[in-house]
């Protein structure tokens, strides 16, 4: 019975956990959001909730005999626990779907699911629609807002889904279990890029590990290495052939991806390569008829985007960022919103996770240098990187390149975390099964152990894996404090579009608002932060250009203000003198005031309804 | 087939489930719950109709696999039809479920000839 003690607990923690995290949710307010992002927000229960979680993944991990049958249900239940903790608290705890770019997936879907059409002259990302068509058809009759629901939950929804592909990639990596488990666990914590929303580039990163581990586990040869490449392209019989019906399931999966984005392809490619010249796999057409797939979509569906940023593709340019203006009148707005407290333990908490895991990876790989699989992991780890080199995609490809190796890093390093936590002697492919012997101390009674090691490691672990998750969650959501979209500002702008008459000017300070996210070519929509950049810091030409595009609209929130000073590159306080300016103009009127939107309407709107009662100003006096 | 008939049999009930919930969220006007079951049954009841799955592979990337050629039906068949300018909501979903129907169709032949044979 002794040998139930560790699942028993593990199942008790999950369940535990779980309890506190449902408890946690209604006393979660996204708007307690910091300087150090939604990690503020977390009430104690959600906290106790994840130290619950990390618990059951160590029990699990150093304490419950891989093969039994309750490893995988509570290895894998754990985990997810662990992902619902750091993803769903912020997803189920807020009103509205959060970050601005998915509202403007939610645009390119809902145009096209109007038109029927794509026009890259919109927006240059329509050169690649066919993730966005795919929302478009699933959405049917009622459009885009029937997807609100799934846009709120999908960074929880794919961090989850993607488990399965990466699960079998590792296995495909020759893991045991207790290191397919540790690397799960740590490709959840580790996951802080924040590439996993609403987004074609989410769907693509499943499309393509799904990929890959079909192509590991149907073609994979271990045969000659590229020691001996002549040897192997001279000896094609020795190949094993993939089935019929999975080659096409892989073409399927390869041309819904070169359709989706842009740079997935390029980094499948990438991994493919090193596979196929060492002689891992045998499926070498398959890369070749990706890479003309991909060049076929470049040159025919998406020359609108490179034509308009050829440059950008391939890194000759870079987004510009200067100008700095100061002022005041809406610093009630403002000083809601730290502008430096925080950042820097956000941006220290990215590249901190970021190091330990390819620390951790370089030890392993230090380590077990003499495996052969070990070394084609290394390779695997590093093969996304030298595309950064070639197009640096506004800096972003050094984020997915760093996603597109993490289940690599976290490969070697799960098989280091699993040894250091139950060592497995030379020649043992898994470890034995835990003994349990009477002991006075309870945590050995808990867990047994072969060499006493679990005995220490697994509470080690623990603790470990909850900094971790508590670091991934400040990593991962460190914007929130500009990225949060409120109920307010969702039901203003969507009054603004139902209200104006077409061709209207819509002007934003920036872009990080639910802008766009339906009748994206029935608006202009100018930033004002372009304006800004545009001037090198003379207020005079910004309000020249300001008048000059005509707005019937502006609309303004603390989140464009503070964007604009953490990632535009703009000076504190920039947007503060601009709306100050435009408050005082002729025919403007503050039609909408609320503590987190100010909308400013000009009598040459043509405005064919009264905003929502609650959003004006009046309301707030009430 | 290594997994029991009776689960093929139920795979296959779960994947013309699927495929009829599908089909009724297209058709019907959907909600927000509707798009949340839409994605349940692009997701997670392909993963339950994947026991009929005929190659052998292991439950995780059955899974996945399945998910994913389901979802790049309908990706593929919405950028064609966007691609020769007839695209509309309906047409292509209904394309999609064809095909969908199609697939399950040769799935629930290969269960019954394996079934058969098993007996």
């Amino acid at each position: 019975m002794s040998s139930l003690i560790a699942p028993r607990t593990a199942a008790l923690a999950i369940v535990v956990g779980t309890a506190l995290w449902l408890l946690s949710i209604p006393g979660t307010d996204p708007t307690g959001a910091t300087g150090i992002g939604f990690a503020a927000a977390i009430t104690p229960l959600g906290w106790c909730a994840m130290a619950a979680a990390a618990v059951a993944i160590a029990l699990v991990v150093g304490a419950v005999a891989p093969g039994s049958r309750w490893f995988w249900p509570l290895g894998l239940t754990a985990v997810v626990l662990l992902l619902t903790t750091i993803h769903g608290t912020v997803a189920f705890a807020s009103d509205e779907p959060r970050f601005f770019t998915a509202y403007q997936h939610l645009g390119f879907i809902e145009y096209i699911g109007r038109t029927g059409a794509v026009d890259t002259a919109e927006d240059s990302r329509l050169g690649w629609f066919g993730a966005f068509a795919a929302a478009a058809t699933i959405s049917g009759v009622e459009g885009p807002s029937s997807l609100l629901g799934a846009v709120r939950h999908a960074p929880w929804l794919f961090s989850v889904v993607v488990l399965l592909p990466v699960h079998a990639v590792l296995r495909s990596l020759g893991l045991g279990e207790r290191a397919r488990l540790a690397a799960l666990a740590m490709f959840a914590v580790a996951n802080w890029v924040g590439q996993d929303y609403f987004a074609p580039q989410a769907l693509g990163y499943f499309l393509a590990f799904t990929i890959l581990a079909l192509v590991l586990h149907l073609t994979r040869i271990d045969g000659p290495s590229v020691r001996h490449l002549r040897r192997w392209w001279a000896a094609p019989s020795q190949r094993p052939a993939a089935p019929p019906a999975l080659l096409m399931v892989l073409v399927l999966l390869g041309a819904g991806l070169i359709a989706s984005h842009q740079l997935t392809p390029l980094m499948l490619l990438a991994l493919l390569a090193p596979m196929v010249l060492t002689g891992t796999v045998s499926l070498r057409a398959y890369p070749a008829a990706l890479a003309l797939g991909t060049l076929c979509w470049l040159t025919t569906a998406a020359t609108g985007f490179w034509e308009g940023e050829v440059g950008r593709l391939f890194g000759v340019t870079s987004s510009d960022s200067a100008g700095v203006t100061s002022g005041s009148v809406s610093q009630n707005l403002t000083e809601r919103l730290s502008t430096t407290e925080g950042r820097m333990l956000v941006i220290g908490s990215r590249v901190g996770l970021s190091l330990v895991v390819i620390l951790l990876a370089a030890l392993s790989l230090w380590r077990y240098r003499a495996v052969p699989v070990v070394r084609l992991t290394a390779m695997l780890a590093f093969a996304p990187f030298p595309l950064v080199a070639v197009q640096s995609y506004g800096g972003e490809s050094l984020l997915r390149a760093f996603f597109f190796s993490l289940p690599f890093l976290v490969a070697l390093g799960g098989r280091l975390v699993a040894d250091l936590v139950v060592p497995v002697k030379p020649g043992e492919q898994q470890p034995a099964q835990p003994t349990h012997r009477s002991s006075t101390r309870t945590m050995r009674r808990l867990i047994g152990d072969r060499a006493g090691r679990p005995a220490r490691m697994v509470p080690i672990t623990a603790v470990v894996l909850l900094v971790l998750a508590g670091v991934s969650v400040v990593a991962r959501y460190g914007n929130e404090e500009s990225e949060r979209v409120s109920s307010d500002q969702l039901a203003a702008v969507d009054w603004i579009y139902d209200s104006l008459p077409e061709r209207s000017t819509i002007v934003s300070f920036t872009g990080t608002l639910p802008l766009r996210h339906r009748d994206l070519d029935r608006h202009r929509t100018p930033r004002i932060s372009a304006f800004v950049r545009l001037s090198d810091g003379q207020v005079d030409s910004v309000y020249s250009q300001l008048a000059a595009s005509e707005p019937d609209v502006v609309i303004y929130t603390p989140q464009q203000a503070l964007f604009g000073e953490q990632q535009g590159g703009l000076g504190n306080g920039w947007a503060e003198p601009i709306l100050d300016h435009l408050v005082s103009l002729d025919g403007a009127q503050v039609a909408i005031e609320r503590p987190d939107i100010v909308v400013i309407v000009f009598d040459r709107s043509g405005l064919t309804a009264a905003p929502p009662a609650h959003l004006t100003p009046e309301a707030d006096g009430s | 087939m290594t997994v029991p008939s009776q689960l093929q049999i139920a795979g296959v009930v779960a994947f013309a489930l699927s495929a009829i919930a599908l089909t009724a969220h297209l058709v019907v006007a959907p909600s927000a719950w509707s798009t949340a079951l839409a994605v349940l049954t692009l997701v997670v009841v392909p993963g339950l109709g994947a026991v009929v799955w005929v190659p052998p592979l292991p439950a995780d990337l059955t899974v996945a696999a399945t998910a994913s050629a389901s979802i790049a039906v309908i990706v593929v068949v919405s950028a064609v039809t966007i691609g020769v300018d007839v695209y509309s909501p309906a047409l292509s979903a209904a394309i999609s479920v064809a095909l969908g129907l199609v697939a399950l169709a040769a799935r629930i032949v290969l269960v019954a000839r394996t079934t058969r044979a098993a007996w």
